[in-house]
Formats: C-alpha cells, structure tokens, sequence
C-alpha cells in the first residue's frame, strides 16, 4: 500500500495500448407468470469481452452494475408524464420503480481476458444489451402463449445475441 | 414541512382533548403514512398529538373475539399468537403491508386511516378534490392505478389499507372515542365512498375523533366477505410485486 505517501509517474500515451470495439454475449432466463403478466428474471450470463483487464473486482463489478442497471430499464423503470399537464407523476422511490434485493437475479460475469487488444471499455455491452435479452425472453414467451396453452414457466436459456447469432459490436 | 406543536398525552382522553385546537390538529403513531405528507405538504398539523402510548395491547373480548388496540404495531398484529390462531386473513394481510421496516413501525390504527395514494394526492402542485381542488386529476390524466370498480367518483381513489379488507370481512367493529363519548361503528360502515359531501375523507371519523380500538367478533360468526372488500382492493400491484420475495 502507498498509504499517504505521494506517487509521481510520468508517461506517454502509446501506440495499441488503449483499444476501441468493444463487444459482449447476454444471456437471460426469466419466468413469467402467464396470469398477472410479471416477469421475473432468474439468471444473467455476461460475457464480456474486456481487452486487458486492468482490475478484475473493479471491471466484474462494473458488468454487474450494469446489468442491474439493464434490468432496471427493462422490467421497471418508467417515467410517468400527466398527459394534460405535462408534470411527472412519479418522481418519487415509491412510484418510480427500481429492482430491490429479491429482483436481483444470479448474474454470472465472465471477462474475456485479451491483453492484445489493448484497455477497452465495459460500459455499454452489459448494460444495453441485457434489457433487449430480457426483453426478447419475454417476447419469446408470449409468443409462445399465443400459440399454445402455457403452463409452465419460461425456463431455459434464451438471449438477444446468442438467438440473434451475433455479436453486437459497439464503439 | 412546516413547524407544529407535539403533544405527549398520557391517556386516550386527553389525547381526544388534546385534538381540539385553534386550527390542524392530527393523531401520530407510526408516522408512517403522516410524515411523508408532511415532508409533501400535503398536510401542514399545527399540532401533532402522539398515540404511540396508547393502547398496544391484544386481548381476549369475552364472547371469544379479539380487542385490538390501534396502537399495536402491524409487526406485532402479524406474529400474534391468538391473531394467527383465529383470523389467518388478518395474519396475511397485515404480512402484505410495505416493507419490513414499515410493518415494524406502523400501526393498525395508522393503516386504517391511512391517506389514498393516488399520486396527483401526493402531489402538492396538483390541487384535487381531496385538497380543496375541484377536479379528479385522474380523469383524463394516468389513472392506471385508480378505481375501477364501485367508485363513480367524484374522486377516484382506492382505499389503500390492507387491514381494511379482512377486518370488513370478519365483520369487526371500530371503537370510535371523541369529544362527545365513544361509539361503536361497524367496519364495513367505517369507510366511506367519496361523494362531495364527503371527499375530503375517507372515513365517517370526525376531526376530532380517534380510532382506538378494533373489536373482532368471534371468528365462528364469520361470513365470507367479498362484496365488500371491494372497498379496499389494493391499489398498488406492481408496487407489492416488486417488495416482495
């Protein structure tokens, strides 16, 4: 530890270290009751492709921040305007709805460790397309009940990248 | 929130005494419901009369049903051993109330009384019939979590206490104490639909009248309740669904 000791380093911006086109795998399983229409996600996989990783807890915990941030987004969060007035209805922690303790799904990260590829970023790929997988198990769910009675509950492993076949390439 | 008195009454009656004053005077015990009002001045007391030390206390009533004091805290109401034996609806509705931390510091008295939830009620900036106002912001405006059934209005409010619908159902009655004596007023009547006679309340108790007790029948008198727990169906199913686990 360096404690209260000051720390002086100079350096250089260099060629190949810094990186660009990051990407990731989501996958998300959810069940929904057919009844009521609520969705409950029971587990995230994150594949993140990270480049060199600089500082495993820091970066796992910014995939899982994300990821949350994404269920968030996709399941609850809703910014209610009165349509007469304008005004927003809910700007408040009773009505404007974040997932709590027992929504968190498991969330299972793993960081593509390839130092060759230079620091990239993990922003965006756990957070954007984890609400489009949860949102396409849903939708793979309904369609499903359209076409036959739906008794049992969405399981299995499903998500927006791995159904799509591809990998969703953000800069 | 603007500044009030607090008054430490040593007794249900000079609480009701205590509730008479030049101006807004307004029981607390939980303060579960009351100080997020009045952080939203929605409500602005003068005085607050504090009804924590009243009656916290469960006991047998000698025809076989319960007495139940308003003070009891929903916590305390949803681990009562007798409670739990005889009026399993009540157990499971009071189990339903917000949060653990909620349940821990409200009150039966304070989920009976507690004020509708609608937002535009909430909102200080919309001035509505219940606030004086002449209009339902919910007709017309996001009305998704209001009344549907059994409320023509003018106000379109959903009674939110989860106590209201199993003590309707087993028919129990509320003890009423104000300035005049105490009176006996069934549960089922205790609630009131708005009209706009009434809409500033939800309830037939006076300003300066307290809950303090609800008294259950025997729980072999019970008939199914169901037309009338339509009163006090829930308002808030997203609300429930996400707190709970």
């Amino acid at each position: 530890l360096i404690g209260t000791e000051p720390i002086s380093v100079n350096g250089r911006w260099q060629q190949g270290l810094s990186g660009s086109g990051t990407s990731g795998v989501q996958f998300a399983e959810a069940t929904v009751d057919v009844e009521t229409g609520i969705v409950k996600v029971t587990r995230i996989l994150a594949i993140q492709d990270c480049g060199l990783v600089v500082d495993k807890l820091t970066a796992e915990h910014q995939a899982l921040g994300g990821v949350i941030a994404a269920l968030n987004f996709a399941l609850f969060e809703d910014r209610l305007l009165d349509r007469v007035t304008g005004q927003m209805v809910n700007p408040n922690m009773e009505w404007y709805l974040l997932a709590g303790m027992s929504d968190v799904p498991k969330i299972d990260i793993v960081l593509n460790n390839m130092p060759e590829r230079g620091v990239i970023g993990i922003g965006e790929p756990p957070t954007v397309s984890t609400a489009s997988a949860i949102a396409k198990r849903r939708a793979q769910r309904n369609r499903r009940d359209d076409s036959q009675s739906a008794a049992a509950p969405a399981q299995g492993a499903g998500g927006a990248r791995a159904a799509e076949g591809g990998r969703d390439e953000l800069t | 929130m603007k500044a009030f008195a607090y008054v430490n009454p040593a007794n249900e009656k000079e609480a009701v005494a205590a509730l008479k004053v030049d101006g807004i005077a307004l029981p607390i015990a939980g303060g579960q419901d009351l100080l997020a009002r009045m952080k939203d001045y929605i409500d602005s007391p003068d005085r607050l009369v504090n009804v924590k030390g009243l009656d916290a206390t469960v006991t047998s009533t000698p025809d076989g049903g319960l007495r139940i004091g308003s003070a009891v805290r929903i916590v305390d109401l949803a681990e009562h051993a007798q409670v739990t034996r005889l009026y399993p609806a009540v157990v499971r509705a009071a189990g339903e109330v917000g949060t653990p931390q909620i349940r821990n510091q409200g009150t039966v008295g304070g989920n009976i009384n507690q004020r509708p939830r609608c937002w535009y009620f909430r909102n200080e900036e919309f001035v509505c019939f219940k606030k004086g106002g002449s209009r339902c912001f919910a007709v017309g405006g996001e009305n998704q979590y209001h009344a549907i059934f059994g409320n023509n209005g003018p106000s379109h409010i959903v009674h939110p206490s989860s106590l209201a619908v199993p003590f309707v159902a087993y028919g129990a009655k509320f003890r009423v104490l104000g300035p005049k004596g105490e009176r006996e007023v069934a549960a089922a009547d205790y609630f009131t639909m708005p009209t706009m006679a009434n809409v500033l309340k939800e309830n037939v108790l006076e300003d300066e009248e307290l809950l303090t007790h609800v008294i259950l029948p025997p729980p072999g008198a019970v008939k199914t309740g169901t037309t009338k727990c339509a009163t006090s169906s829930r308002t808030i199913g997203r609300w429930r669904s996400r707190r709970w686990c």
